[in-house]
């Protein structure tokens, strides 16, 4: 045994040490055949990765978790969440669309922006777009919206989404003249709704809506080009302009009348300063308070 | 005079501490990360770079507060320096009231190196720096005092770790209260809507100081409610420190 080991002592001493050349030919050996194992370890884990779809789909709920629990989940930081869930719904609709242009989780993914930001129009303008017309869920779209006009009443953009929506793809035209007349109503609106609200009406058959409108139109408008364009309406939908012209003069008429009858009233000055009576009566007020 | 001292150690002590320093820099670091998700946001470039400054204002002082304030009176009890101070004529809940305020002095000045340098990304990104976003960070001061009066409220009894575990727990829970709120008018037991309404009262309301989402949509504040905000910040925090300054006035060194 000791033979032995002292043989394998002499063996080992008896080699010469390495040159430099063959230094670095080994260490570039090492260095390469290293780098091909690791690309090929690489190129399989990716192939893997690519073979199991339902793999990436439970990854992708696994993000996902529902708005209901992240909210709290995340405390003060919502809006931080909400953000990286934008940016991810962004991701996610681009690479389905590049790819198989399924969209199954993007409502979900747009009801947790929903929840986490309910002020942000942004997201729930993009999103019922994309839902309605390309995940072809149209009544996920309207919900997403109905949440969106409900926290944010005074936005015009989601109302006329809505009424977009309404008049394209589900054809209820009632409906889209509704969200369209609402969305003229409202502040920064886009001047077009209005018109947009009565063409809905009186393709849905709510003609006496219609008329309303394009009646009010022609009365205010001073463009002669859409005046004409609410004759040419009206008279479609069977009103003749010469009865209407009358009744709005005689309308003007009435309301001259009414503004000037309300601006003889003695109208009460309710910022005016108080007197000192008033002032000392409050300050009296207060010290008993106290 | 004697508790300026304090504040003014207390406030270089935090400054040298390496923690501090690393923190504004990860907070800078995430600031300018807006940059990169600008051009990613789809037209909403604005609203997240907002969004990213100034949730990690609100982050990172946090945990400045949690971390720095948990062991400020245990670090002085375990290396001995609290005998130098007790053995002088000074009051501790003087000491106790200027570990705390100068904490709040460190944490000031967290707050405007960060704001400024969010300001400044807000400048170089081109994006118009409203001046609403101040008030959050405002109210994020404010949450701080209450914040920082926990911290050290458990620092007087506990070892820092456990002391940082406490207040984030009571940070988590301080913005979950208004769940409170539900469950006790959901519940047909009277116990369970008394307990709860008792916790809704006692714990703090941190959510009333998140106002983030609405400075960052241009949501009108009332005045009034960010007024009372503040005076609640101010006497929720007031008696934290006094029950602080109670504990530490009976310890035994």
């Amino acid at each position: 045994m000791a033979n032995y080991s002292n043989m394998t002592l002499n063996l080992f001493q008896s080699r010469k040490p390495l040159g430099s050349i063959e230094k670095w030919f080994l260490t570039i050996v090492f260095l390469v055949i290293s780098g091909i194992i690791i690309w090929t370890i690489q190129f399989y884990l990716d192939l893997s990765r690519q073979k199991t779809i339902g793999t990436k789909v439970v990854e992708e709920l696994m993000y996902f978790p529902s708005g209901k629990f992240l909210k709290p989940a995340v405390i003060e930081y919502q809006t931080a969440m909400a953000d990286l869930v934008w940016l991810r719904a962004i991701q996610y609709y681009g690479q389905h669309l590049m790819t198989n242009q399924r969209y199954e989780y993007l409502d979900h993914i747009f009801d947790i922006l929903s929840v986490l930001d309910r002020r942000f129009t942004g997201a729930f303008h993009f999103g019922s777009l994309v839902l309605a017309w390309d995940a072809r869920q149209v009544q996920g779209a309207l919900k997403l919206l109905h949440i969106g006009i409900n926290h944010n009443p005074l936005n015009w953009q989601l109302c006329f989404d809505a009424g977009f929506i309404n008049y394209m793809l589900t054809k209820d035209y009632v409906a889209a003249g509704y969200y369209f007349e609402i969305a003229s109503k409202l502040p920064e609106t886009w001047k077009i709704t209005e018109r947009w609200a009565a063409f809905s009406y009186a393709k849905g058959g709510a003609t006496n809506l219609a008329v309303e409108i394009w009646s009010s139109i022609y009365a205010t408008t001073e463009n002669r080009k859409l005046k004409e364009l609410a004759e040419r309406n009206l008279i479609k939908l069977g009103i003749d302009p010469k009865i209407l012209r009358t009744q709005i003069n005689a309308d003007t008429k009435e309301n001259n009348n009414q503004i000037i009858r309300e601006n003889q009233r003695p109208v009460k000055n309710f910022n005016r300063r108080p007197n000192r009576s008033q002032i000392f009566t409050r300050y009296f007020l207060v010290l008993i308070l106290c | 005079m004697k508790i300026a001292g304090v504040i003014l150690n207390t406030f270089r002590e935090a400054i040298r501490d390496k923690v501090f320093i690393t923190i504004i820099v990860i907070a800078i670091l995430v600031m300018v990360s807006g940059k990169i998700v600008q051009p990613l946001a789809m037209g909403e470039g604005d609203k997240v770079v907002k969004d990213i400054g100034l949730n990690s204002i609100t982050l990172f002082s946090m945990l400045i507060a949690i971390l720095v304030g948990g062991r400020l009176v245990y670090k002085e009890v375990e290396k001995r320096t609290i005998y130098l101070v007790v053995s002088r004529p000074i009051h501790r809940w003087k000491f106790i009231i200027g570990k705390y305020l100068g904490l709040l002095l460190v944490l000031f000045e967290t707050l405007l190196i960060m704001v400024c340098a969010f300001y400044l990304i807000l400048v170089l990104l081109k994006i118009s720096p409203n001046l609403n976003l101040l008030l959050s960070v405002l109210l994020t001061f404010c949450e701080l005092w209450i914040v920082t009066a926990l911290a050290i409220f458990f620092s007087t009894f506990s070892t820092p770790i456990t002391s940082s575990v406490f207040t984030f727990a009571l940070y988590f829970i301080g913005h979950l209260t208004r769940d409170l709120k539900v469950l006790a008018l959901m519940s047909k037991s009277p116990q369970v809507k008394t307990l709860s309404d008792i916790l809704y009262y006692l714990l703090p309301n941190l959510a009333n100081f998140n106002i983030k989402a609405d400075v960052v949509h241009n949501v009108y504040i009332e005045p009034k409610v960010f007024m009372f905000t503040i005076i609640y910040a101010l006497f929720y925090s007031s008696i934290i420190i006094v029950l602080s300054c109670l504990i530490f006035e009976r310890k035994d060194f």
